[in-house]
Parts: structure tokens; C-alpha cells; sequence
């Protein structure tokens, strides 16, 4: 795992906008701000925040902007998603 | 404050002016005494015209007021015109306050949303999809609806709980006496089981035709001894949308795969035999299972007694290969379907009333050995909402789910086991639709849950080689993928109820809080 | 195992989330995500970070787990084979192999790890280097042939009796076969045809190919079936380890069915054959 976590201010984007995929955007930011538009926002927005700050936590990054457009994505395909684009944020 | 009924669900104590009954059971209510009657019309005289000139002319005659109660069935489906047309001219009439009875509505119902948030119709009894369902959720109502299955439905008017003031009756062809049928035309919809019961108990009966033959119109399934008028218009509905041009089997490898075990399972029971029956539909799962045990009967050369339908080209090519022996017929949904109905005398249109009625002396339901339905949520004492998403929102109606689960011998739910993230399965369904003690197993492609109530299955496949085991394990197994999800939430405000086909309430929805 | 059941590897796009988490209801025997044809460049990362996540977290259920990596003289080659072999990957397929260098090549990467090699061969100088390619290393387990990057090498035009197709699904057979390993042909790209499938996989199998590239679920099944024992073969199997019984509680090293001898892979066939059978539910499981 990528202990360099300077995130470039183009940020990074990855996924599909697809039945059982997201898109995950991050950007460079001065604070934490997550935003989740999803279509199963109202059973599941604990638990894809949750993911995504672990996955934030794992890669050392402690502040950034990010967005997810999410149809449906299971957890592992967030977390897939969003380490995809740390990494071309990177 | 309300009634806590036998599932455990509470319901307001009276709506809409009346008083509810809980439900206490499939088979526990005592029915009311005698099913009511309508007035005796002034008789025609000979050769009295019936034929009108306009819809708005029907409304007049018919003397559809504010607070008038109006049915329609949906035979049509999407692509009907004639609620909107009716519904227009009601409109323009400036008529308000309508309480609509349609068999089902469908999402080209949309334009009744302005009318429901106008107050020009007051409350839906019956059904409602998409658009209209949305509508309800959100409180748009003035009064509390109520959905009701298709045998429900037929005991209510029966049983005078829905009085019909004027039911408007799409035709797609007719006679100007009011001899009518869908079994052709350029509108044709196969049959018109869904209006009979209106025909005979609504007060005022209009038939709405693209297609004005001379008389007398045959075949027939609406009597002219129950008309009042006639009208035609140009155009009845879409065609395309009415029956499309050919059904497919799905080709999704989770529907194929359900359905396989479904059929697996009744053939290892024991259940697929010379002479048995099955009721089916036209969605892909249900498509596909009868595909599957239209290949067992092949092979093995054992035939079915009948098939209840639902029909589609699928089990008319069953019924010409000769391994049904007779198709009855709720509705069609495709070209072949109608063609059959038309021209096999094997091919038999049945009335709702025949089909799913709680109040006969018992219907075709009850005789049927399995049956294939489907299910937004199911939960672990095997009660089944097909009513709501797990949002909360009313999108869909009720159709035959209860009357087919009451009355088949088995009764199997086929379904993904999760939709979008979204578990089909949970603790407690968001609504009941359908109680768990006519549910008798659950199938889906993860592992198939058998109601503990059902022991003689349970002993039967005891060495079976299918992912048979308890519905929490297959919850298990689906929430450790999807994640749990959380509860929506809903105001105290009841605008719907759901009620079983005995006439009592099994659950009560709410206005959804967003 | 090296010769486990591999009747058909079903590809599935490695960039494309929706039906990965139903790899266990496919039951093909081995699944190949792939992250080279069915992955264009600018998703080559997005592609190999979902494969990692999948391998990690979806349920195969009896299905072999593998990997179509990039060529290693691609950008993404060598990051593609590092992803598969840290997680878990059971079968590694190659595409366009020509020469042994390209299998020894990757064995540097791989270490001790229980990991097998698929070569696929797509072009007319991997035909005919097949069996130094077969032979390259103890990993590689399944020869598999491609005949649409083949076709075109040639500069021949795919019919569908495939005459251009025969020597090289000869080679390929010859080659696996006399390394002792499995070969499994190219794929049946109209999935429509359900007929012109079957007939091409009793063609592969009389061939003597033991499996088939797939490109739909609904193949698997047809495919299967046309790979199971006949019913001449079961009575066979089971005559042989009859045989095979006597001689090991005689103490005997020779194994005779009547007067022939039968040697040790023709006994191992006979065991694949009733495996097969009992897992295709043509016979009972007995001891």
C-alpha cells in the first residue's frame, strides 16, 4: 500500500456507471467531506461511509474530497473503485 | 392507536367511514351472509338504442356525479387508453371526488396523478402500479386506499363492500346491444374474466369499443343483459403495448438457475406426475420453470391436466404438443396466446371470479397443485410483500399472489436473492401481502427454504442433493454479501390497506418520511 | 490439482462488477477474469484492482479461480501477474504464447507458489512450437488454443467446419497430450447457436480436447454434457478398477482386464471417468 498520500488536486476517477458499480472520485481538500449519492442511499449510507473511510484509513489519508455515485456496488467493489482512484489521484 | 392483527401488524381501527376486521387467518373468517343485488332495471323496450355518441354522453346518462364509484379492469394493460380517456372526460366534466375501482393500473395511468392531487379521484380501491402507487405513498390521497387481490376483489363487490355505480368496460369489439369480447380486433386482448363480476353488479354498465360489429357479437364474454350503453371511440389502446409480439425466456443465469431448482425440487418431491396441474405467469423466472418442466413432461411423456395462466406462446406450444391437456386462461400477454384462445377449443377463457374467488363453492385455485409467484420481500415466517419495495414505496398490486398461495397445493416463491444490493429476504417484511402459512417453500439461487409448517416436504427431500436449508441460513448467506440494510422510515399516517381476500386487513401502509 | 475437471473456462471481463458475484451458481469448472482482450488500456488499473478485490471476496463455490493476464512485454503484464499470484490465484492463462521463453519467463515470478499455467496459443509460430511450449515447465498444466487471433495470422478466413482450424487443434492436442497435460479448444463465439456449439464441442472432443473456452453461462451446461461419459465408457471405467481392485489385494503390480494389461493412465482415466459420472449424477456414489 502507497504510504505517499499526496492526493494531486486533479484528483483521481474510477468506475462504471452501471447496475452493481459506483464511480469514486477523490480530490485534494483541506478537510474530510464525503458525498454519496447512491441508489440504495437510504439502507445503505452507514455502511459505504464507513468503507470509505476505512479505505481512506488504510492509505494513509486523513483529508480529501470525495464522491460517490453508487448503483448498487457491493462493498468490495467500492473499496476496488476507491483505491483505484487514490492511486491515479496519486 | 390500533388493532395488532394475528401477524402481528398494526391497523387503524376503521377507515374511510367503515369499520376494519383484522386478519385473523387464511381460512378464519366467517363470511357475511348473502351477496348483494342491484336494482331491477326499467326494462328496454324493443329495439331501443343503446349505442351513444360520445364517452361524455355515457357519463351524462349514466348519471356519474361527485363521490361517483367508477371500475375499469386492465386487460390492456400499458397500453390502455380508456381510464385516461374516461377519466379526462370526467375531468372536463368537472366531476370530483371519484372513487376509482380498476382491476390494476399500470404506469400509463401517470395523467391520474394531477387528477388525484386535484381531489378529482378521492381514493383507489383495487390496485395500483408505478406512478400512481408513488402518488399514494406520499399522502396525495384524501381518503385511505386500499389494494386487494384479484379473487379480493370479486368478493368485495359480491359482497357489497365495493358498490359500483358505473363500470366502464373496454371492448375490443362489440355489438351496439353490448354483446362484447377481446378475443379479437385490431385491440384484442384475449379474455375478459376480470369485468364479468363488474357487468353483473355495477349499476350502470358502458361498453367503450374501437371495433363495432354487427350483432350479435360472438364470441362473447359480457352479456348484453348487463349493458346499459355502447360507445365507440377510434382507439381502445396500443396494440403493441396490449400483447407484445413474442415473450421470452430470460436469459440471466440467476433466473435460470432458480428456476431449475424450483423445478428440481418438485420433481424430486414427487409432484411433476401424469395429470398434474401448475398455474404460471409471464414473468422470466415463471417462464423459465415452465420451459424446464415442459422438458420433463416431454421426455418422460407424462401430460399436465391443465395449466392456469398467465398465458404466453411458451404454453400454447405445450398445449398444441399435446402435454396439456387444457389451457385456462386469465389473461394472455402475447399474439400466439390470443390466436390460441381463438381458435382451440382446448384454450378456455375463466373468469376471476372462477379463477380466484374465496366466497364460491370453491375456485380453480384450489385445485391447482403448484404454483409459481414472485416477491419484493420475504421474510423468516415466510410472510411475502409484493406491494412495497423495501423503500416503503406502493408500486405494485396484489394480482392473484394470495388467492394462488391459499389455494395451490404447493406454493413456491421464486426469487434473486438480492436485487440491487438489496436483500429479498429479512426479518420482517416492510408489508404483508401474503401470509407465511400459504407459503410453502422459498427458492432462491443462494439456497431454498421450505416452511416448517410443510413436514411432509421436509421429510420428502430429506436426501436431496439441492441447497436445501433454513431461510435464516439463507439470509446468512446473503447479508454477509450485501450488508445488512437499515429500516426505512415511515410518518404515523396510514394511506393504504392491504387487504387479504377474505376481506380482512393483513397490513396497513404508511405515508413514507423522506 | 494439476488435472483437475476442466471441461469449460468461462471468461468473464474483468472490468465489469454485475455478474462476478454469481460465479458460483455458473459451476463452470474453471473461471478466467479477464483483464486482457475484455479490458480496454485506459481501464487496464481499474480492472486489476476489481480482479484483486474479487479474487479476495467472491464466492467460487467448486470453481477453479483464474486470471487472463496481459503479456509480460505489455505496461500492465507484470503488475497483472503480481496481483493474481498475491491473491490466490489458482490458474494463470497467457495469451499468445510462441515459445518456451515466454513460459520460463514468468516461472522467475512465481516462486514456490501452487500455481498453474495456461498457455493460450493464438498464432502459427506457437502452433508450432506447442510442445516445447507444453513442455517448458512442471506448471503448466492446460494447453488452450485461440482461433480467432489464429485465423488472422494465418490469413485464413473462420468457417464453420473449421478445416483451417485442424491441424493446429491437432497440435495443440499432440502436444498436451504427450507432456501429459490437458487441452481445451477455442471458444464458440455465437451464443445464439446452441446446436452449432454442441456440434463443435463433440468435434473438440472427439479430438481428444478435454475442455472448451466459454464466453456465456448458457454454454456450460451444453458443454458439460456433451464432455460426459458414455455409457460404454462407465461399464469400462468400471471393469478396468475392478481390475485395478484384484491386482492391488493379490499384491499384484500388474493390473489385467482379460488378457491385456492396462497401465497406470489408462487406470487414472478409468477413476476421472467415474468421478465424473458420480458428479454428473450418471451413477450412485459406491465405494
Amino acid at each position: 500500500m502507497s504510504v505517499n498520500n499526496l492526493l494531486s488536486p486533479q484528483g483521481g476517477v474510477c468506475g462504471r456507471d452501471e447496475k452493481s458499480d459506483c464511480i469514486a472520485e477523490i480530490y485534494a481538500f483541506d478537510h474530510l467531506e464525503i458525498k454519496i449519492h447512491s441508489k440504495v442511499e437510504k439502507f445503505f449510507k452507514e455502511q459505504i461511509e464507513n468503507t470509505i473511510k476505512t479505505v481512506l484509513k488504510e492509505n494513509g489519508i486523513k483529508t480529501a474530497k470525495v464522491i460517490l455515485k453508487d448503483n448498487g456496488a457491493l462493498d468490495w467493489v467500492i473499496r476496488a473503485r476507491l483505491e483505484c482512484a487514490i492511486r491515479r489521484a496519486t | 392507536m390500533g388493532i395488532i392483527n394475528k401477524l402481528g401488524r398494526e391497523i387503524p381501527e376503521e377507515a374511510n367511514g367503515k369499520k376494519l376486521i383484522p386478519f385473523k387467518g387464511a381460512f378464519s373468517r366467517k363470511p357475511q351472509e348473502k351477496t348483494v343485488g342491484r336494482k331491477i332495471p326499467i326494462p328496454k323496450k324493443p329495439h331501443e338504442k343503446k349505442l351513444l355518441k360520445s364517452i361524455r354522453e355515457a357519463i351524462e346518462k349514466c348519471g356519474v356525479k361527485d363521490g361517483a364509484h367508477i371500475s375499469f379492469h386492465h386487460h390492456l394493460r400499458d397500453g390502455d387508453y380508456v381510464v385516461n380517456m374516461v377519466m379526462e372526460e370526467i375531468k372536463r366534466m368537472g366531476i370530483k371526488d371519484v372513487v376509482l375501482f380498476p382491476s390494476a393500473l399500470f404506469p400509463v395511468h401517470k395523467p391520474l396523478v394531477e387528477m388525484i392531487e386535484k381531489g378529482i379521484i378521492r381514493r383507489i380501491e383495487g390496485s395500483m402500479n408505478g406512478p400512481v402507487g408513488d402518488a399514494c405513498s406520499h399522502g396525495k390521497f384524501h381518503d385511505i386506499c386500499i389494494l386487494r387481490s384479484h379473487g379480493g376483489r370479486v368478493r368485495a363487490i359480491k359482497a357489497g363492500d365495493i358498490h359500483i355505480d358505473c363500470a366502464f368496460i373496454a371492448a375490443s369489439a362489440a355489438d351496439e346491444f353490448g354483446n362484447a369480447t377481446g378475443v379479437f380486433g385490431k385491440s384484442r386482448f384475449g379474455p375478459l374474466g376480470f369485468s364479468l363480476v363488474d357487468s353483473q353488479y355495477a349499476d350502470k354498465v358502458v361498453i367503450i369499443t374501437d371495433n363495432l360489429v354487427p350483432y350479435p357479437c360472438h364470441p362473447f364474454t359480457i352479456e348484453s343483459t348487463n349493458v346499459d350503453y355502447v360507445v365507440k371511440v377510434d382507439s381502445i389502446g396500443d396494440p403493441n403495448k396490449i400483447v407484445s409480439g413474442t415473450t421470452r425466456i430470460t436469459r440471466s443465469p440467476t433466473r435460470l438457475k432458480i428456476a431449475e431448482y424450483a423445478v428440481r425440487f418438485l420433481d424430486e418431491a414427487g409432484i411433476i406426475s401424469d395429470g398434474f396441474s401448475f398455474q404460471t405467469g409471464a414473468g422470466g423466472i415463471s417462464l423459465a420453470a415452465t420451459k424446464f418442466i415442459g422438458d420433463i413432461m416431454r421426455e418422460r411423456g407424462i401430460k399436465a391436466s391443465f395449466v392456469l395462466g398467465g398465458v404466453t406462446k411458451l404454453i400454447v406450444d405445450l398445449l398444441n404438443e399435446g402435454l396439456i391437456n387444457v389451457l385456462l386462461d386469465g389473461q394472455l400477454f402475447d399474439e400466439a396466446a390470443c390466436d390460441s384462445l381463438l381458435n382451440d377449443s382446448n384454450h378456455i377463457e375463466v373468469s376471476v371470479e372462477l379463477s380466484y374467488d374465496i366466497h364460491s363453492k370453491g375456485c380453480i385455485a384450489n385445485m391447482i397443485d403448484v404454483a409459481f409467484l414472485g416477491a419484493t420481500e420475504v421474510d423468516f415466517d415466510f410472510n411475502v410483500n409484493v406491494n412495497t419495495h423495501s423503500d416503503g414505496l406502493l408500486l405494485h398490486g396484489i394480482g392473484g399472489h394470495q388467492d394462488a398461495a391459499a389455494g395451490a397445493g404447493i406454493t413456491m416463491i421464486t426469487v434473486p436473492s438480492f436485487r440491487n444490493r438489496l436483500p429479498i429476504l429479512k426479518e420482517k417484511v416492510t408489508t404483508v401481502t401474503t401470509p407465511g402459512e400459504t407459503i410453502d417453500v422459498v427458492v432462491t439461487e443462494m439456497g431454498i427454504a421450505i416452511n416448517p409448517g410443510r413436514k411432509d416436504l421436509i421429510k420428502k427431500m430429506k436426501n436431496s442433493t439441492l441447497p436445501i436449508m433454513s431461510i435464516k441460513d439463507i439470509y446468512k448467506k446473503i447479508i454477509d454479501i450485501t450488508g445488512k440494510p437499515a429500516e426505512p422510515a415511515f410518518k404515523d399516517r396510514v394511506i393504504a390497506l392491504i387487504e387479504y381476500r377474505d376481506g380482512t386487513i393483513i397490513d396497513a401502509v404508511r405515508e413514507v418520511s423522506e | 490439482m494439476k488435472d483437475r475437471l476442466r471441461r469449460t473456462r468461462l471468461y468473464i471481463p474483468g472490468n465489469n462488477p454485475s455478474i462476478m458475484h454469481n460465479i458460483a451458481i455458473f459451476e463452470a469448472d474453471t473461471v478466467i477474469l479477464d483483464l486482457e482482450d475484455a479490458v480496454a488500456p485506459p481501464d487496464k488499473d481499474a480492472a486489476r484492482i476489481l480482479v484483486k478485490y474479487a479474487l479476495k471476496n467472491v464466492d467460487f463455490g467448486k470453481t477453479e479461480k483464474g486470471v487472463r493476464i496481459n503479456p509480460l512485454n505489455t505496461p500492465y503484464g507484470k503488475d497483472d501477474l503480481e496481483m493474481a499470484i498475491e491473491n490466490e490465484c489458482e490458474i494463470i492463462f497467457l495469451p499468445k504464447v510462441e515459445n518456451a521463453s515466454d513460459i520460463t519467463n514468468i516461472e522467475g515470478y512465481l516462486g514456490k507458489r501452487e500455481v498453474w499455467l495456461a498457455p493460450i496459443i493464438e498464432s502459427a509460430r506457437g502452433i508450432l512450437n506447442a510442445p516445447e511450449i507444453a513442455t517448458a515447465s512442471e506448471r503448466v498444466a492446460l494447453l488452450c488454443f485461440g482461433a480467432e487471433d489464429f485465423t488472422k495470422d494465418i490469413g485464413a478466413e473462420r468457417t464453420r467446419e473449421g478445416k483451417e482450424l485442424f491441424l493446429a487443434r491437432q497440435m495443440i492436442v499432440l502436444a498436451a497430450k504427450s507432456a501429459g497435460i490437458q487441452a481445451s479448444d477455442t471458444v464458440f463465439s455465437d451464443i445464439n447457436d446452441l446446436d452449432g456449439l454442441i456440434n463443435e464441442t463433440k468435434l473438440a472432443k472427439s479430438l481428444g480436447f478435454d475442455g472448451k473456452g466459454v464466453i456465456h453461462p448458457s454454454q456450460i451446461k451444453p458443454i458439460h454434457e456433451v464432455f460426459a461419459p458414455t455409457e460404454e465408457e462407465i461399464d469400462y471405467a468400471k471393469k478396468v478398477l475392478d481390475a485395478f481392485k484384484e491386482a492391488e489385494e493379490k499384491g499384484s503390480g500388474v493390473v489385467a482386464l482379460g488378457r491385456k494389461m492396462i497401465d497406470k493412465p489408462v487406470v487414472e482415466r478409468a477413476k476421472r471417468i467415474i468421478k465424473l459420472a458420480e458428479t454428473m449424477g450418471l451413477l450412485k456414489k459406491e465405494n
